[in-house]
């Protein structure tokens, strides 16, 4: 579901969404309008399916859905320009879909459990949570990138900002820091141990379960047609007043699935 | 009248929005920028970085960018406000190179998936290149730093548009700061293309070290090992290729940047679409005046030939 | 014995019975049979010209027409006469085509082309690309690309020529592949600058070795040094008994600077 569907062999093609015509011409009420949606999905998203198809047809790598050839494509450094583009295209259908409007209205409420989880992980309430990851968001995000609310293997739940095109399924690849400017002690201690972990695992897998509830795109694409270079803050604030729940109570796990 | 005696009054206190003379409000840059596309890219931008700059400083006295840029270049907890000013810095320099050309702005609406799949154009004499507008020393120099034109353009503009995110592509002047090289002489041996991302800078003098220098109380914080017994252990260990490249690359040289062009979306989004990262880089070719870029040459050393 | 056509009329005899209602539906192979009609000329001519080559197979012994010695005219030729010139007469003749020529030349200039992995399994096979432009969705940039648009460009352009084609094609390619690359170098480099880790390339295994044989050495050579200034600060050692010592431990040294070159 997450994926794009594969038509013919090794073309990806726009994930169909429901109501997608409706959107087109309404784009996504209180959060993008009808051309803004349009850029986003019917072009960008167009647009990383085509380069996705260009880079990798005719290779082994041809009938993988997108979030397979990023977890595959993570360890190597000379495909990076695959991986970019698959989580790319991962990472924008998330957040398309957490931010689809509802097609019943007034089901949309975050489900208990995930407010419990939250006030477990953070120690505070859901709306300050959602503040803290619009301030977080406007601080550590200087260019492109992507914001998360993500839930690691003890079902805590963490922000996780990443920059580009960094994915929240394999940690040595979140791309967290950002080493164009220079780092603090203790990011430089964090990435130093990432490094250490890397390598002490001669060549395995780096295991990591940690999944995205929340995805939100900090990409020029989502918001500069809308809001414009300024407002990106509002643009987080909106997104994350206008979930879709019935999509994140989903992700979230439950002992019940 | 007014409106300039409040400029003067901030500017004695804070940062004011730079300005460049040949980009006014309101207007396009011709064949390059529609008004609201230079809006994202320049004037919305300069002013969102200026805010930041001033929150960031918080009213304390003003210092130029540069000396922003040089001081503060190591401090990771100051880093804010070296990237906000670092991105004005590149940011005014990239736009004070482009200065329009004669052609109509393409229509956004047909720059569409066709554009990925294009042939690439295969002529070997492209419009506005430095010979047309008279450039003959900085033509010499390209020549003799990248073997033609067209290589270098394939290079310039192939760097660019192969940067995802945000970032910048230079054309810089390679200084060596080697011992026997007169340090007041401004000369350079070579020009490079170079990609810095966000608010990655191309002077490198004021970053030099700094992963060594994290490294190094990294360690002594993790194995509190004292200072002696660390040196014995450390004087004779190779790095990895990637900590070289991050810590030895730039030890001797300096680079002077001549010419940059801005890899953002927020420049070639709204005029270009998704799809037009490539008009918009011919586009810029073309609107690059080459005269300034040529001013900023300095003179080529004749006696240090590296390669 | 009388030629066996029963097989071979097989559309008419079901069309007549299909006429008569003998049949109720037409066979699923009625139409196919129909557009592909099995061959009614069942004698097999000798072929006397290759049509691969255009040359011919068979040379016959020239007679003279006058009477032989029989008192006969010898008017054609018998089939000892005939002396095949090629002996591989009923093997298929060679399928020849120009895009064979262009891969061969292509890759012959190209031979690091050769060094990309190609996929041989095909899931799907999908060929009809419009060869107007070089990239395909579905397909690879590679040899083949320029081969199929040499021969587009040639179609459209028949006065480019052939060489003009295969140019034309040939550094659309170069500028493609310079693009792709240097994506591949920056993508690379723009993720190690935003924190990506990788485990160890094939350079960093080499610097790992190395390093492991310079920590042996160093160990060796700090024992060496202490050793040999320990001997320069106590010189009460006899000549006599440095003179005896001197060989053995010349061997030594050989033994372990051998060993670090190991």
């Amino acid at each position: 579901m997450l994926s794009s569907n594969v038509c013919k062999r090794g073309i990806h093609t726009l994930p169909k969404l429901p109501n997608a015509w409706l959107l087109q011409q309404q784009g996504i009420p209180n959060v993008l309008s009808a051309k803004g949606f349009q850029i986003l999905w019917n072009q960008h998203q167009k647009y990383l399916c085509d380069k996705l198809t260009l880079a990798t047809s005719g290779t082994s790598m041809e009938s993988y859905f997108p979030f397979h050839l990023l977890l595959n494509t993570a360890k190597r450094p000379f495909q990076t320009h695959i991986f970019n583009l698959a989580s790319a295209a991962h990472n924008n259908h998330l957040f398309v879909e957490n931010i689809l409007p509802n097609a019943r209205a007034g089901n949309s409420q975050a489900s208990r459990s995930f407010l419990t989880r939250v006030q477990e992980s953070f120690d505070d309430d859901w709306e300050s949570v959602k503040e803290e990851m619009v301030r977080r968001a406007d601080q550590e995000i200087l260019g492109q990138g992507w914001l998360f609310l993500v839930e690691n293997a003890n079902k805590e739940l963490h922000i996780l900002l990443t920059q580009n095109n960094g994915t929240p399924y394999y940690f040595p690849r979140n791309q967290l820091f950002d080493l164009n400017s220079a780092l603090t002690l203790e990011e430089f201690a964090q990435l130093q141990e990432v490094r250490k972990l890397v390598k002490s695992q001669k060549g395995q897998k780096v295991e990591d379960w940690t999944m995205p509830l929340i995805c939100v795109s900090l990409w020029d694409q989502a918001y500069l047609h809308d809001y414009g270079v300024k407002n990106r803050s509002q643009y987080v604030k909106n997104v994350l007043d206008n979930l879709n729940w019935s999509v994140v109570n989903g992700r979230l796990y439950s002992s019940a699935q | 009248m007014l409106r300039s005696g409040i400029a003067f009054f901030r500017a004695s206190r804070s940062y004011i929005t730079p300005t460049l003379e040949h980009l006014n409000t309101g207007s396009g840059l011709k064949g390059l920028f529609s008004p609201q596309g230079l809006d994202n890219e320049w004037f919305s931008r300069a002013e969102h970085y200026t805010n930041k700059l001033n929150s960031l400083t918080n009213g304390t006295e003003e210092a130029p960018l540069e000396k922003l840029m040089y001081e503060n270049a190591k401090s990771g907890v100051k880093r804010n406000i070296v990237n906000y000013a670092t991105l004005l810095y590149n940011l005014k320099f990239a736009l004070s190179t482009l200065h329009g050309c004669p052609k109509e702005l393409p229509n956004v609406s047909d720059i569409d998936e066709k554009q990925l799949l294009g042939s690439p154009d295969l002529t070997l004499k492209y419009a506005n290149e430095p010979l047309d507008t008279g450039n003959e020393k900085l033509n010499a120099a390209l020549v003799f730093s990248f073997g033609s034109i067209v290589e270098f353009r394939t290079l310039l503009l192939n760097s660019n548009n192969a940067i995802s995110g945000d970032g910048f592509t230079w054309l810089v002047a390679r200084r060596v700061a080697s011992q026997d090289f007169d340090s007041q002489k401004l000369e350079f041996d070579r020009l490079f293309i170079l990609n810095t991302y966000n608010a990655g800078s191309p002077f490198n003098f004021n970053k030099q070290g700094h992963m060594d220098e994290l490294k190094n109380q990294y360690e002594k914080v993790s194995k509190e090992l004292d200072q002696e017994q660390y040196e014995v252990q450390n004087s004779l260990r190779s790095k990895s290729v990637e900590e070289a490249r991050q810590t030895e690359s730039f030890k001797d040289v300096e680079y002077l940047p001549l010419l940059a062009i801005d890899a953002s979306p927020k420049a070639w989004l709204h005029d270009y679409g998704p799809y037009g990262k490539q008009v918009y880089l011919d586009r810029v070719w073309e609107s690059i005046e080459w005269e300034l870029v040529e001013s900023r040459l300095p003179e080529r050393s004749q006696s240090h030939q590296l390669l | 014995m009388k030629l066996q056509t029963n097989a071979v009329n097989v559309l008419e005899r079901t069309s007549a019975y299909l006429r008569s209602g003998l049949l109720k539906e037409t066979p699923a192979w009625y139409q196919v049979v129909a557009s592909v009609p099995p061959t009614t000329k069942f004698t097999r001519e000798a072929r006397f010209i290759n049509p691969s080559t255009g040359q011919k197979t068979v040379q016959w012994k020239e007679f003279d027409e006058g009477v032989d010695h029989k008192g006969f005219y010898k008017t054609r030729n018998n089939s000892f006469d005939r002396k095949p010139m090629d002996n591989r007469l009923y093997k298929a003749p060679k399928l020849r085509f120009l895009e064979d020529q262009l891969r061969e030349v292509f890759y012959q200039q190209h031979p690091w082309e050769f060094s990309r992995p190609k996929m041989l399994i095909e899931n799907e096979i999908h060929e009809n690309f419009d060869w107007c432009h070089m990239s395909q969705l579905g397909k690879p940039l590679d040899g083949e690309s320029v081969v199929q648009r040499t021969i587009y460009l040639l179609q459209k352009n028949p006065e480019l020529g052939m060489i003009g084609a295969y140019d034309k094609a040939r550094f659309e390619f170069y500028r493609l592949r310079m693009q792709e690359e240097i994506e591949q170098q920056v993508a690379q480099e723009e993720a190690e600058m935003f924190g990506s880790v990788f485990s160890s390339s094939a350079l960093d295994y080499g610097v790992e070795q190395e390093q492991r044989v310079i920590d042996v050495w160093k160990k060796k050579a700090l024992e060496e040094t202490e050793l040999l200034t320990a001997r320069r600060a106590s010189p009460s050692d006899s000549w006599g008994q440095e003179k005896q010592e001197a060989e053995p431990k010349r061997t030594g040294e050989d033994q372990e600077t051998e060993e670090l070159h190991l």
